[in-house]
């Protein structure tokens, strides 16, 4: 009996063959079947992670979902309005305070936040800090060339200096920035996303959007379980190294699977809803209460808002 | 190319957030309408699909890996309304639940991924597929093309968002508010990004995934060509739809424009100019506020006296609201000391 044609060949091992990847061997190329295993392990690890949290006994797990999505809101908003530091950075203490009375790890919290976001959004507005893209009062001189020159249609003037705008408008976005995620973050967390799913209800969105929402959240783990398989599947057949055109076309033919799958599951879910006595018309269980604590909790966050707006305005600018 | 919250200005986040519930709304009645009963499922699962698609790693020539956004692939496979509401959903999980893009910014997101890329991309790939046979080649080049330009068409939605924001929001001495390049910046450098790599990866999974599916279940490509024949029997009606999206684009910006002065932040001059005077009252009070809170500030601008009095009022309401509740969270404990609760249920006055 022949080899078949694969096997004959001789191709490159794969660059990691195991499913931890070793920090030694930091190639540039990566294996994409690993990055998306990777990718999934940590949707999966992620989404358990938060139902844990929210499970935990603590204030804003407590509260009801629908104006703790309300006051996070008006909290956001605030943030994205505030132009001064010192408020923005006493926000940011208050929130603090928060995570920790509903048992959320502060480690975890600052962690998550700062080590990723001044390194993204900084490096993002980076050349911002310097006069020849944007001008402004010279805060800090870096280098005094004999003459201004021109590159093209561009001209650049003779110093290059950091500019007091620059610099303040950075700091100003990555602590917006910085804070907004956290308390999205703070949200996710200590909210099951059942219950986050229908405090939307209450709001603007239509019911059709949540039933749709909450279907898709659940599919989401099939269709990902599914992807698993398949990535499992082939890295388990996979010796040697394939081509890139090869990778693409794999990726592109389990999309298209992926595709088929989910249309006959959307068939068989729909059969099994009819089967059920679906007819169109959506009923939900499960009526939220509302307690004077959360009341509260939504005025005084209304509050704060409110204050701190009045207080940007006051310190002008 | 999820925009954090930060970047962009709550009054930008509030005008694209009001365009994309429109045809978010607009999408919904329209699906509704065709798919009928079968549309919670399929769209839950159509949803579902749109977030796994972002999910995969595609491998890129240069070794390293890319996502890709899918939208174009959703368009062509379900229709550009089901496309918009799939992405779309799948944005506000990614939001909600993965911190993937700003909960703010989700209007401007959607705007640029769920809107925007499915229905650019659908447009494209049918001007280019014409009328041609479902396994023709015309009809793979025409996704390849149409996941190449609808992205970078999103791209380029997102860096004019970006661009106009120093334009309209800084302070008096130039520091920008929020993304800090201007036009001329931030649109080449969303462009360049994706033209270059998005794009191209964009394109290659449409065409990809198209060609698998003409190769092994041609029958999937034509679930929406047995309706769209009774679906869109008349061109004109795009023609409206298209002019409605037209009729958005341009006024977005003015819509920028318009919410960039936030109301009651009039200068003292603007004041006088439409009031002719200066109330005395008021004078009288501004400068109260200035000698009590900030002796030896500047001008007695009217507009800053009354953001001063607000925040001595608002200040006084904060502390009083947070002091009735300690005092009333300390009486209740008081009351409930026996009994073993835990956590801030003790809070409970009603179970």
């Amino acid at each position: 009996m022949d080899l078949p044609l694969w096997l004959q060949k001789n191709s490159p091992l794969p660059t990691t063959p195991s499913l931890v990847a070793s920090p030694s061997s930091k190639k540039k190329r990566s294996n994409f079947i690993q990055k998306t295993l990777e990718g999934v392990i940590h949707f999966v690890q992620e989404s358990i992670y938060s139902e844990e949290i929210a499970l935990r006994p603590g204030f804003l797990q407590t509260m009801d979902p629908r104006l703790k999505f309300l006051a996070i809101f008006l909290l956001l908003i605030t943030v994205n309005l505030l132009r001064h530091l010192p408020l923005l950075w006493g926000l940011y203490f208050g929130i603090l305070i928060l995570a920790a009375l509903s048992k959320v790890p502060s480690r975890f919290l600052i962690q998550r936040v700062w080590l990723v976001i001044p390194l993204f959004t900084g490096l993002m507005v980076l050349p911002s800090l310097f006069n020849w893209v944007r001008p402004g009062d010279p805060l800090w001189l870096l280098w005094t060339f004999s003459t201004p020159f021109q590159i093209g249609p561009l001209h650049f003037p003779a110093e290059l200096s950091i500019t007091r705008q620059g610099f303040e408008g950075e700091v100003l976005l990555i602590s917006r920035v910085g804070i907004s995620v956290t308390l999205a973050v703070l949200l996710t967390l200590t909210t099951r996303w059942n219950n986050l799913l229908r405090a939307l209800r209450t709001f603007f969105v239509p019911k059709i959007f949540i039933v749709t929402l909450e279907m898709t959240y659940r599919y989401i783990f099939v269709l990902i379980t599914l992807m698993e398989d398949m990535f499992f599947a082939r890295k388990s057949r996979d010796a040697g190294q394939s081509s890139g055109a090869e990778q693409r076309r794999f990726v592109g033919s389990s999309i298209a699977h992926l595709f088929g799958k989910s249309l006959q599951m959307s068939e068989e879910v729909y059969t099994s809803m009819a089967a059920r006595g679906y007819t169109g018309e959506i009923h939900t269980l499960q009526k939220f209460q509302l307690r004077w604590v959360d009341v509260f909790s939504l005025g005084v966050s209304l509050m704060a808002c409110l204050t701190l707006y009045a207080a940007d305005k006051v310190l002008g600018g | 190319m999820h925009i954090p919250d930060g970047y962009l200005s709550p009054q930008t986040n509030a005008v694209l957030g009001i365009v994309s519930a429109l045809t978010a709304a607009t999408a919904a009645y329209k699906t509704s309408k065709t798919v009928q009963s079968k549309y919670i499922p399929l769209l839950s699962i159509g949803a579902a699909f749109s977030f796994t698609i972002m999910m995969f790693n595609i491998p890129v020539p240069d070794g390293t890996t890319a996502h890709a956004v899918g939208g174009t692939l959703l368009a062509i496979l379900l229709g550009p309304w089901a496309a918009m509401i799939g992405v779309s959903i799948a944005l506000v999980i990614q939001a909600l639940f993965f911190g993937d893009g700003g909960i703010l910014a989700l209007g401007a997101n959607i705007f640029n991924m769920g809107i925007i890329l499915p229905l650019v991309g659908y447009l494209v790939y049918r001007l280019i597929a014409g009328r041609s046979a479902v396994e023709s080649k015309r009809r793979l080049i025409a996704a390849a093309a149409a996941g190449y330009i609808a992205i970078n068409v999103s791209a380029l939605m997102a860096g004019i968002e970006f661009g106009l924001q120093p334009l309209l929001f800084h302070t008096a001495n130039g520091t920008p508010l929020y993304s800090p390049y201007g036009l001329n910046i931030a649109i080449p450098a969303m462009l360049f990004a994706h033209l270059t790599i998005a794009g191209p990866v964009e394109g290659l999974v449409t065409f990809l995934t198209l060609s698998y599916l003409q190769r092994n279940n041609p029958s999937l490509l034509q679930i929406r060509n047995s309706d769209s024949t009774s679906e869109y029997p008349s061109r004109p009606h795009y023609g409206k739809l298209i002019l409605g999206i037209m009729v958005l684009i341009v006024l977005s910006p003015l819509g920028l424009l318009a919410s960039g002065t936030a109301w009651g932040e009039w200068s003292s001059k603007e004041v006088q100019s439409q009031l002719g005077y200066v109330p005395a009252g008021m004078e009288k009070l501004s400068s109260f506020w200035n000698h009590a809170l900030l002796s030896d500030y500047g001008t007695p601008a009217l507009a800053h006296s009354f953001w001063h009095q607000s925040l001595g009022y608002l200040l006084s309401a904060f502390v009083g609201l947070i002091a009735i509740g300690i005092i009333a969270f300390m009486i209740q404990n008081l009351f409930r000391k026996g009994e073993a609760q835990n956590g801030s249920s003790t809070l409970a006055t009603k179970e």
